[in-house]
């Protein structure tokens, strides 16, 4: 994907939620987008997918190849098959993401049904199999159950099952586990790696939560207002980030490691789309920063082979080094971990 | 929203949203006409003595039945609508009339609005017992015959303007209940209502302060539909003889009066009804238009293009940003 | 009354008990059926100190909370401020109680009247409680807008002019207007983002520092309460399974619910990711048909037939902790 730019229409004027995005996934690979509310990291995948409410929105440049064909000139419904088959996506809220009228297996039934044309029979078979596959207990029997019947955690491994129901190649993941509780999002993320391995999958998990980002991700790009402004390998991004905000961010996460240490606090509030200043748009923020920053908007420079940040003063940010005190990144406390019981 | 904690969208002055309300209003000539044709009613009917073009009492009984356009022997101005069985001008009738029914139907909602919305908020605030009380009364009334209730009233109290004014708020009161009511309920659900009761807020403080100003618009665009209902339904006790009494006289009451005529003289059941249908049409249309800029799904579509000054369709979809 | 004030405060629940009837007789169903929300939940809170309530969704942590505020009432056990019972409290009791409790809600958008200004927001305490009226209202709003980093002249501005951050920071002032002795604060900053968050619980931070005040601070997110906690408290199912100072609970977690929880939070120590981690199986069960004996053996990977039987008892395990759990720290 190079260069994406999407725009809304909104009430304050136009809007920029997307400007000048480029991110590129190789097969087998996740690609964790990390953002706050606001910075266009759920939009990035809407345009992906193809899912984008135009209007308001609209894609105002940019390519997003898939596979070498760009998705974004092609014929409305052969995109459509190209999102249904080999793209697909989990959303953060599962209940609505399925239908409470029809059962769960006939809902991932369905997928089946549509696109490969097989009957009722074969689908339902293979629904159960997909169940039982994300770990569904007594699949056979679930099957039958409408969404209510099922928890937050399994209605989130049914979307899981139809979304992996037709094997696609990329499965994109908007906050899958944002409005699940703490032991069942761990559950529901060891599922996505493990399917990621088992079926060769390409993932972007689309998140706020940098430590779960650490967890999975490959590489990651951190977005703000709109811009991606970090992009690295997990262990550059983590090990020494070169923007300003990543820094931020990383410093503003209570740890439990760090007990009640002082926060460092990024001062000010997410900025208004429809307002953004002249230069960079985390100036404001900064406390890095420079009279040129608030003059020029700076451009992703290279800092080291995959690592790229939008900052001017990259390589000073850069040379700050881990933002973790020594050894908190490592299994260090190997020793404290914890045994799984007999 | 505002990249430092010193920048915070401008608040709007009240003129400035009056004129936004305004340009919006300018945008859409249908509600436009519908506020132009009510203010003209309303001051028309007010200033009765000075803008009707003939004394709505002067009887001519040479002049008697005259259709319209006939040219008045004692005037330049001809009779528009024609005369009646007296020989009074019709379209000063109708404008003196006009007084009546306008006032029976601002009356009528005012008095059952404040029943109706008071209950509402008791019976969605408190619910259980408060709420089966005052619901099971609105159930019965809705159940009730509206004209045998209207006839065992008026009978008993005789006919008058404020007894009518009490049959339709009597019959008018559980449409505010019922709205209210839900809107209460959904309300009382909110985390503000929790915080208020935190704070040491008394129940009536936080129905009449913190529930009802929450309500005021939807509550404001029902009213609007409801005069045109009252209206209706006061030209229907008029018409049949149980409204207002002569000499005094509505809408209803004079396609009552005309009906003998309608051989002859068409204009006197005519000329009155299109008035009826013509402001119960506009304040429709009004209530329309308010409930879309007031719904906050709808506002911004509305708002935006006013702002802007452009003219830009107002797109439908459903997705909001 | 003022020695009465400077006297610390202290919070103490006995045994509370919540249910809720989940199904109403019906002309099918003869028995009622019942949900225990809250079970059995006995704590004390330290005037000037933090509770930290950890727990997870269904957890009873909400509920508790709003029985403290007498926003429901409790279905047996006695709530204590400062040794008198508060269930009783009623007329002026209950409006001395409201100004001595106050709360900070969830949701930033829903939990501030759309339609009052901030100044109003902020100055309706003094109008419900016309003796803690301030001699100079303006400029007791003043300084209470200035001490959670809100510009004064922002007074006659609506909530809906402001961010998501500004107007959590409008409900702590708001709460704190009647000079309460205790914020119960549930779940103040789980819609707020990472960058804002941080702001917030610093402010909550510094406000105790300054004013001495004491905090229940109720949240799902466990590294939030490591970081504002003194003391922590893991509910689950309705009850308290775990308390005691934040740092030796962290540090050495004892009941197994505890570490499966601590285990589960994503972070950046598990170089080897997920696979590290303490596996918990199935999911909560429904509070309306809750397990026999220990109400975490069904997830339990240390359950033995002991536990189904009888339900274990909070025990003290040394330096101010208890747990309930037969098998602790194994």
């Amino acid at each position: 994907m190079s260069n994406l730019s999407v725009e809304f229409d909104t009430q304050e004027g136009i809007v920029k939620a997307v400007d000048d995005v480029s991110v590129s996934l190789n097969r087998g690979e996740v690609l964790a987008i990390v953002g706050e509310s606001g910075s266009g990291k759920s939009v990035t995948s809407q345009a992906i997918i193809g899912t984008l409410p135009i209007p308001p929105g609209q894609i105002t440049g940019g390519q997003i190849y898939f596979d070498g064909q760009n998705l974004l000139e092609l014929a409305p419904a052969k995109r459509r098959a190209i999102a249904g088959a080999r793209i697909a996506m989990i959303s953060q809220d599962a209940q609505s993401a399925l239908d409470s009228r029809f059962t769960v297996g006939y809902q991932i039934g369905e997928m089946f049904r549509h696109h490969r044309g097989w009957s009722w029979k074969k689908s339902r078979a293979a629904a159960v199999d997909l169940l039982d596959k994300v770990r569904i207990p007594n699949a056979a029997s679930r099957v039958n159950d409408y969404p209510h019947q099922f928890s937050g955690g399994m209605q989130q491994r049914a979307v899981i099952a139809a979304a992996i129901s037709l094997e696609p190649d990329l499965l994109i993941a908007d906050e899958p586990t944002t409005a699940l509780d703490v032991t069942v999002q761990a559950e529901v993320m060891r599922l996505l790696q493990d399917l990621k391995t088992e079926l060769g999958l390409s993932m972007i998990l689309v998140t706020h939560d940098l430590a779960q980002a650490y967890e999975t991700a490959d590489r990651v790009s951190v977005m703000y207002a709109g811009r991606i402004v970090e992009h690295g390998d997990r262990d550059q991004i983590f090990g020494s980030p070169a923007h300003p905000y990543t820094r931020g961010l990383f410093a503003a996460t209570p740890r439990m490691d760090q007990g009640d240490a002082e926060l460092m606090v990024i001062p000010g509030t997410t900025p208004n789309l429809a307002a953004l200043p002249q230069g960079c748009a985390f100036a404001p923020r900064c406390s890095n920063r420079q009279d040129s920053c608030v003059r020029e908007r700076p451009q992703a420079v290279t800092i080291a082979e995959g690592h790229t940040s939008a900052c001017l003063f990259a390589s000073d940010v850069h040379a700050f080094g881990s933002p973790f005190p020594k050894g908190a990144l490592d299994s260090e406390r190997v020793g404290e971990r914890h045994d799984h019981g007999t | 929203m505002a990249a430092t904690e010193g920048a915070l969208p401008k608040a709007l002055t009240f003129g400035a949203s009056l004129r936004i309300y305004g340009k919006a209003l300018w945008q859409d000539k249908i509600a436009l006409l519908a506020l132009i044709w009510l203010l003209l009613i309303m001051i028309a009917t007010i200033g009765v003595d000075y803008l009707a073009p003939f004394s709505p009492t002067d009887q001519s009984l040479r002049m008697r039945l005259s259709a319209p356009m006939t040219p008045s022997p004692t005037s330049a101005l001809p009779h528009i609508l024609g005369t009646d069985a007296l020989g009074r001008d019709l379209l000063s009738r109708i404008i003196l009339a006009g007084q009546l029914s306008l006032a029976v139907g601002f009356s009528g909602v005012i008095v059952s609005g404040l029943v109706g919305v008071c209950l509402g908020l008791l019976a969605g605030y408190y619910g259980d017992r408060t709420d089966v009380i005052i619901m099971r009364a609105v159930d019965l009334q809705i159940g009730f015959p509206f004209l045998m209730l209207a006839i065992f009233i008026l009978y008993a109290l005789g006919p008058g303007f404020w007894n009518v004014v009490l049959v339709l708020a009597i019959v008018r009161w559980p449409v505010y209940a019922r709205v209210t009511r839900g809107m209460t309920m959904s309300l009382r659900e909110q985390q503000f209502i929790e915080s208020a009761k935190v704070i040491g807020c008394g129940g009536g403080r936080i129905m009449f302060r913190h529930i009802l100003p929450n309500l005021a618009s939807p509550i404001l665009v029902l009213a609007t539909l409801e005069i045109a209902r009252l209206i209706l339904a006061e030209s229907a006790l008029s018409f049949l003889g149980l409204g207002v009494q002569p000499p005094g006289t509505s809408w209803g009451r004079m396609i009552a009066d005309g009906r003998q005529y309608i051989g002859t003289a068409w204009w006197l059941v005519v000329a009155p009804g299109f008035f009826i249908f013509l402001t119960a049409l506009s304040a429709n249309l009004l209530a329309t238009w308010a409930r879309a800029v007031t719904d906050p799904v709808h506002r911004w579509r509305v708002l935006a293009g006013a702002r802007a000054g452009t003219k830009r369709q107002t797109r439908t979809t459903r997705h909001e940003r | 009354m003022i020695t009465e004030r400077d006297a610390p405060l202290s919070l103490e629940l006995r045994s509370v008990h919540k249910r809720f009837e989940s199904k109403k007789p019906s002309l099918f169903s003869r028995s009622p059926k019942y949900i225990n929300a809250v079970n059995g939940v006995t704590l004390s809170v330290p005037a000037g100190k933090t509770l930290g309530l950890v727990g997870e969704s269904g957890s009873g942590k909400s509920t508790l909370a709003r029985l403290i505020l007498r926003l429901e009432d409790v279905t047996s056990g006695d709530i204590l401020l400062s040794g008198k019972s508060i269930l009783e409290a009623t007329g002026p009791e209950l409006r001395r109680f409201r100004q001595q409790v106050q709360m900070v809600f969830q949701d930033p958008f829903g939990s501030l009247n759309p339609r009052m200004s901030v100044g109003e927001l902020i100055s309706e305490a003094w109008t419900v409680h016309p003796e803690k009226r301030p001699e100079d209202p303006s400029s007791r709003l003043a300084q209470l807008m200035e001490q959670v980093g809100l510009r004064p002249e922002w007074s006659s501005r609506y909530p809906g002019q402001f961010s998501g951050g500004q107007r959590q920071r409008i409900g702590i002032s708001r709460a704190l207007a009647v000079g309460p002795d205790l914020l119960v604060c549930d779940e103040p900053v789980s819609a707020l983002d990472v960058s804002v968050q941080a702001q917030i619980l610093k402010l909550l931070k510094d406000i105790q520092r300054e004013t001495g005040i004491t905090y229940i601070f109720i949240s799902h997110d466990l590294s939030v309460v490591r970081y504002i906690s003194d003391h922590v408290a893991v509910m689950y199912l309705g009850s308290v399974v775990e308390s005691g100072p934040a740092q030796s609970v962290y540090d050495n977690p004892m009941h197994p619910y505890t570490r499966a929880l601590l285990a589960a939070v994503p972070s950046f120590q598990d170089s080897d990711g997920l696979d590290g981690k303490l596996r918990l199986q199935g999911e909560p069960p429904d509070p309306a048909d809750p397990p026999s004996g220990c109400p975490f053996r069904t997830r339990c990977w240390r359950a033995e037939m002991r536990c189904a039987d009888e339900e274990p008892p909070l025990v003290p395990q040394g330096e101010d902790r208890v747990v309930a759990c037969h098998f602790p720290g194994r």
